[in-house]
């Protein structure tokens, strides 16, 4: 289980640690976002910090329609302990957890400020 | 897509092909080392059948092998000498990530011109090799040398990738079927083709 609070921007946020092909982890606060279908968004200075090696390119649809390319990185997410490996799109926003992330888990939010965010794996 | 064993060790790939079921009833999940058409030992982890190996071999000789049942580890395993030769291993697609990463962080072209040539080469090769029997899975294109690799996870294809093509750097990525890997914060009225 990974708790979370919703802050007073109204934002659910959790801490998620991250981890680069050398080792370096890095504990990191991201916005759920469920409008985002990826798995996860790094900050550029995340990506240096880390050392994590490019995949590729990819293409996104924004919220006004309009499209971006941006660079997919290699990370390790330590979830509930575990390492999940999954590519992590860099963008110069909050990092955010996307619904791909999220695959088979169950998440809870108490929407008010101070709220609880609750992502639970499914049975 | 299987990627071909290196030349100098095509021998002891292919008897591991011809073998894998026994292969994977002997030694199933484990690391095996393989000389000629003779299985020199298995390990636990990659890391001590490579120490083991080369302790008595000569590195390039012998090829370690993950064993697993079916073609998952295929293009992800086989090692070649060069690769060796340079230090480099290659990942399998569950691995933990190597100690140095043998790729930069950037791309050598701006992003919207690997787009342009990527999209290029799969509207030309690719779009009908994948699009009956692939739709929603994720492919990832070499812009260079315009090798590609599909696969229903977006990590594995650009791994597999990896695997066939390990100097590609301007990779591009896509879903089948689809305009774009990801929306943020909601997806055109009009469908996502």
């Amino acid at each position: 289980m990974i708790e979370g609070v919703v802050n007073a921007a109204y934002e659910p946020v959790v801490t998620i640690g991250l981890q680069g092909p050398s080792g370096q982890t890095s504990e990191i606060e991201a916005v759920i976002d469920t409008g985002f279908t990826g798995f996860l968004t790094v900050t550029p200075e995340l990506v240096m910090e880390l050392g994590l090696p490019l995949e590729g390119i990819g293409r996104a649809t924004l919220a006004d329609g309009s499209e971006v390319s941006f660079p997919s990185y290699d990370v390790a997410v330590l979830w509930e302990g575990q390492p999940r490996y999954v590519l992590a799109d860099a963008a110069d926003t909050t990092p955010l957890v996307g619904m791909r992330l999220l695959d088979r888990h169950n998440l809870s939010i108490d929407v008010e400020d101070g709220g609880r965010v609750v992502i639970q794996a499914k049975e | 897509m299987a990627a071909g064993a290196d030349d100098k060790l095509a021998k002891e790939f292919h008897w591991y092909l011809d073998n894998q079921q026994e292969m994977v009833e002997k030694y199933n999940g484990r690391y095996i080392a393989i000389k000629g058409k003779e299985v020199l030992g298995s390990y636990d982890s990659e890391e001590a059948a490579i120490t083991e190996s080369w302790q008595r071999h000569e590195p390039g000789t012998v090829l370690i092998q993950h064993v697993s049942p079916g073609t998952g580890s295929y293009t992800t395993i086989v090692r070649s000498p060069m690769m060796i030769e340079k230090g480099e291993r290659m990942r399998d697609v569950d691995a933990p990530a190597p100690k140095q990463s043998p790729r930069p962080t950037a791309p050598t072209r701006p992003m919207d011109e690997i787009a342009r040539l990527g999209d290029e080469i799969y509207e030309r090769d690719i779009r009908r090799q994948v699009e009956a029997d692939h739709h929603g899975e994720y492919v990832a294109i070499d812009v260079d040398s315009g090798s590609w690799a599909v696969s229903d996870d977006l990590r594995a294809a650009a791994k597999r990738l990896r695997a066939q093509c390990p100097e590609a750097i301007d990779v591009w990525l896509l879903r089948v079927g689809y305009r774009a890997l990801h929306h943020f914060g909601g997806r055109p009225l009009r469908r996502a083709e």
